[in-house]
């Protein structure tokens, strides 16, 4: 499958980090963007370009916490949920599931006619 | 695994690509990292890996995510990121961060103590409520043709009068304080102390100065003659812990005094100190029944005027006044009113109750403190806006992300006012810790927090405000204004205006440096000229003991204590006198001198009674005829008179003065008689006050009954045996009064104190500053070197000794001291001349103390900088070259 558009996928990424972020303890940047590449079998790629000013933006919101850890000779950051930051999580699924009703509802007629 | 150095190397390329904002450089770090350790386990070498890595990074725009990171976040973030750069900046270079630090804390530390100690001076009769409405009256008198005697006293009818005859004078109070130490006794417990503060005081002193009463009545205490009121520290001397009230005690062994009242010890911040006040009329109805006469001047007036009242309207009355009362001697006698709160900062005259303050002194100080603060100040621009050159990059990325010029303003100024704050939080805590010590050295007590803390609290705030301000605006703005590009393409060269600031602050620190080393060496010149004057007898080794008698003392009595001293191993001579050489007032007289074949003449001189050992004692150089010789009775009627005596007569040479007749009227039980005799002998001068004064003239002659003080010449070997000695034998030497002694050293520098306290200070804050401008050029020295170390390698390689770099980096530093030389050295002699004309007896001011100030000031130069630039001029140019 090939990748989405950024265009398309643009206001998603947050709401993608935030729920790997429920189901996992800790994880750091890089770990993040791996995980995306295999969940969607390659299909989402979420570039160091956009993941790492989303990441510090939630920082400062509070949405995730941030914990450094001294790996061999160098630190590494990880990423942790916090409670605000799950409630936002629900509401973006919330909000993305409904969009996707919406869009079906749109749009499909011209699906079905495919 | 990638190796520590890898990782330093891919941190600092990432800086130098311009990721500055260290939270995401750390991440982004890690996250190459990977990369890099992936390709490495598949046999790729770091530096191919670390470059791939790269590649595949999205592209690699680190810069981008950067400004996408940033823009993101919000202002608060971002400031806290800058300060963390700031302070990260502050403490990795060491050298730089503990200079500033130490230099602000140190002159931190001295203002804080400087602050303390004038402020204490400015607080001498503050706090007496009706201190806007008190004037003191103090005299002008002409004694001898045409000069005028300055003192603080007045006659003691002068004020009732005053009251009488002027309704704006409300009220007023009189002082009388005897020049000699007063004996106490207590005969009940049979206690007795010679006491040094006891004062004669109207009824009204209450009124005046606030004086708390413990006990008794303020209105009644002192209007009854022949009461006392004693403070708390002197009943418990003598009462411990029974009732003062009622009891008597006895003045010299003669008059009964009745205690009405016990007042709390007085603060020490007033000019005057009572430890006793007795009340002013018993003088005249008991003993000195000389209180009604108008023109002599003993005593203190203090006025109360209504409010708002222009003194000078009753400054104008006074020489009526004087007419009135003293007809055709009027116009000898000119009063003047001093205001109570000046009386300590401002009045030098004869017969001070305390050794005042000088203000100019109290200025110079406060100079001081001045010049420190800039002086750390200067050093903290020049070393910040130095050190800035080198993060010209950081501040062109910024500015290339977007960052805004007044972000970077701030944050540079935030860095300044950091370091200030903690400096200061610093030396709030060193002052603490010295004040106790501090408080030994000024003998003042004073606290660390005042009374006033709140306003200090916004005084200090002000400060750190004003100094973080001065400091940190001129590097903010070199920064901040730095041309982009320039600073991109790494520009380290500061503009021509910073060059001229730069080292016009060298220049002044310069300044202040000679003039500060100038000033000390000038001061402790004058202490040791003060010490190594010729006095005209010696000081040294010579022992007072205060004697008193109820009885009259005759020759058979003084002859008597003179051989029993004597007698004592250790004593040399034995000398009875009616004063102490040193800081006494002089009695004076006028004395009718008739030289052979000329007309009698009189002249007031000054008046000292003595008798056959006093040469001796006190090593007095006689310059002409003898001294007394007890094989000649006819001797006790002579007279011993000083150069200055011979000169006031109008004689050239000392031999003719030998055998003048002298008559003046002496006063004994009987009244007033003629006194008459011949000049015996001619002494050298020697200097009877302190050496503010000019030598008066001076006519001695022996009358035992005026014995205050006997003085001793004792051996240097076993000082504390012979006084042993002395003391065991007291009670058959002089049974009347209690022994003490003092040494004449420490008389002589009470009348230096206001002098040897404020040349203390003045010394130990000039040395400290002089350090703190050391500690600059030091910093400035390594700055410079450093930035010059491709320069020095250059040119070494092209042949140049290390003697000749030393040359070349040291010139620059001669030239502007040769500037500040010239700067400041006129400015500090200007300044020490006023000093100097205080004293009439004074050093030299020679060139050669700023000589010598500018040459140590090179030297301090020369070592601080030296070692600096010898390291550089002498390290190896392929070091220096090698990453070109």
């Amino acid at each position: 499958m090939s990748t989405y558009s950024p265009q398309l996928l643009k206001g998603t990424f947050q709401t993608i980090i935030l729920k790997l972020l429920t189901q996992h303890k800790k994880m750091y940047g890089y770990e993040i963007t791996q995980m995306v590449k295999q969940l969607s079998e390659g299909s989402i790629n979420v570039s160091e370009g956009s993941l790492y000013p989303i990441l510090h933006k939630m920082e400062e919101e509070g949405l995730v916490k941030t914990e450094k850890v001294n790996i061999g000779n160098r630190v590494r950051k990880y990423y942790a949920i916090t409670k605000p930051g799950a409630s936002v999580c629900s509401e973006k699924i919330e909000e993305f599931s409904q969009f996707v009703k919406t869009m079906a509802t749109i749009l499909d007629p011209a699906i079905l006619s495919k | 695994m990638i190796k520590k150095q890898q990782i330093a190397f891919m941190e600092a390329d990432l800086a130098r690509r311009g990721l500055i904002y260290t939270p995401l450089r750390e991440e982004l770090l890690d996250h190459i990292c990977i990369g890099v350790e992936g390709r490495m386990s598949k046999g790729m070498t770091f530096m191919d890996a670390y470059l791939e890595a790269l590649q595949e990074f999205d592209g690699f725009a680190p810069t981008q995510i950067q400004s996408e990171t940033v823009h993101n976040l919000k202002n608060i973030t971002m400031v806290r990121n800058y300060l963390l750069v700031g302070l990260r900046n502050l403490f990795r270079q060491k050298a730089f961060f503990i200079i500033n630090l130490f230099g602000l804390t140190l002159s931190f530390v001295c203002v804080f103590l400087i602050y303390r100690y004038v402020q204490y001076e400015m607080t001498y009769d503050q706090h007496i409520d009706k201190k806007d409405r008190i004037y003191r009256l103090v005299t002008n008198r002409e004694v001898d043709s045409g000069d005028i005697r300055e003192s603080a006293f007045t006659g003691a009818p002068w004020g009732p009068a005053l009251m009488q005859d002027y309704p704006e004078v409300e009220d007023i109070v009189r002082f009388m304080k005897y020049r000699l130490s007063i004996l106490i006794s207590y005969d009940e417990a049979d206690k007795k102390f010679l006491e040094d503060h006891l004062v004669w005081a109207d009824a009204s002193v209450f009124k005046f100065f606030d004086l708390q009463l413990i006990k008794g009545n303020p209105q009644t205490a002192l209007s009854e003659p022949s009461s006392i009121v004693i403070n708390q520290s002197t009943a418990i001397k003598y009462f411990g812990n029974t009732d003062p009230i009622g009891k008597t005690l006895i003045y010299e062994g003669e008059h009964n005094l009745t205690i009405t009242g016990v007042m709390a010890d007085m603060p020490q911040n007033s000019h005057f100190y009572a430890d006793m006040l007795g009340s002013f009329n018993t003088l005249g109805t008991a003993f000195w029944n000389i209180v009604e006469n108008w023109t002599i001047l003993y005593y203190y007036t203090y006025l109360l005027l209504p409010e708002d009242y222009n003194a000078e309207k009753l400054s104008a009355k006074l020489p009526g006044f004087f007419q009135k009362y003293l007809g055709e001697r009027a116009q000898l006698f000119e009063g003047k009113l001093q205001p109570l709160p000046s009386i300590y900062l401002t009045s030098h005259r004869v017969g001070e109750l305390k050794a005042n303050a000088k203000l100019n002194q109290l200025y110079l100080l406060s100079l001081i403190a001045l010049f420190i603060v800039l002086l750390a100040l200067a050093n903290f621009i020049n070393l910040t806006t130095a050190r800035a050159m080198q993060r010209a990059k950081e501040v062109g990325i910024r500015k290339v992300m977007g960052g805004l010029k007044s972000d970077l303003f701030l944050q540079f100024l935030l860095e300044a006012l950091f370091m200030i704050v903690l400096s200061a939080l610093i030396a709030l805590a060193a002052a603490y810790l010295l004040l106790p010590y501090y408080q030994v050295f000024t003998e003042r007590p004073l606290s660390f927090i005042a009374d006033t803390w709140y306003f200090e609290v916004v005084y200090l705030m002000l400060f750190i405000i004003a100094a973080g301000l001065a400091s940190g605006i001129y590097p903010s703005l070199v920064l901040s204004k730095l041309n982009t590009t320039a600073a991109l393409k790494g520009a380290n060269k500061s503009s021509r205006s910073g060059t001229i600031l730069r080292e016009g602050l060298i220049v002044f620190q310069f300044s202040i440096c000679i003039a500060l080393i100038a000033a000390t060496l000038q001061v402790n010149d004058q202490l040791k000229f003060i010490n190594a004057k010729d006095l005209g007898f010696n000081k040294d080794g010579v022992v007072l003991l205060p004697i008193y008698s109820s009885g009259a003392i005759t020759y058979e009595k003084t002859d008597f204590l003179r051989r029993q001293l004597n007698q004592i191993p250790g004593v040399n001579h034995t000398t009875v006198n009616s004063h102490k050489l040193v800081g006494d007032q002089p009695y004076g007289a006028g004395y009718i001198f008739k030289l052979p074949q000329q007309p009698a003449d009189t002249f007031p001189m000054g008046r000292l009674h003595i008798d056959r050992e006093f040469v001796d004692t006190y090593d007095i150089q006689l310059l002409a005829g003898r001294n007394y010789d007890p094989s000649f009775s006819t001797d006790t009627a002579a007279f011993i008179i000083n150069e200055e005596a011979v000169k006031t007569i109008g004689l050239e040479r000392s031999v003719d003065a030998i055998g003048a007749e002298i008559s003046y009227y002496s006063q004994n039980e009987n009244g007033n008689y003629l006194r008459t005799g011949k000049v015996m002998g001619v002494v050298k001068n020697f200097n009877f006050k302190s050496l503010h004064f000019a030598i008066e003239p001076m006519v001695m002659d022996i009358q035992p009954d005026r014995s205050h003080f006997v003085a001793c010449n004792i051996s240097s070997a076993n000082i504390s045996q012979t006084l042993k000695a002395i003391e065991e034998n007291w009670s058959v030497i002089w049974p009347e009064a209690p022994f003490t002694y003092s040494f004449m050293d420490s008389h002589f520098d009470e009348l230096y104190e206001a002098e040897l306290n404020i040349a203390r200070l003045f010394s130990v804050f000039a040395g400290l500053s002089i350090a703190i401008a050391c500690l600059g050029l030091v910093g400035l020295a390594s700055y410079i070197t450093s930035r010059r170390i491709k320069e020095i390698g250059i040119r070494k390689v092209l042949g140049a000794s290390s003697q000749h770099i030393l040359g070349l980096l040291l010139k620059s530093f001669v030239a502007l001291l040769i500037l500040g030389f010239t700067i400041g050295s006129p400015i500090t002699y200007y300044l020490l001349e006023q000093w100097l004309n205080d004293f009439v007896y004074r050093s030299e001011l020679g060139l050669m103390n700023f000589l010598l100030a500018a040459t140590l000031t090179l030297v301090l130069t020369l070592v601080s900088v030296g070692f600096i630039t010898i390291k550089a001029a002498m390290s190896n140019p392929v070091k220096s070259l090698r990453f070109e």
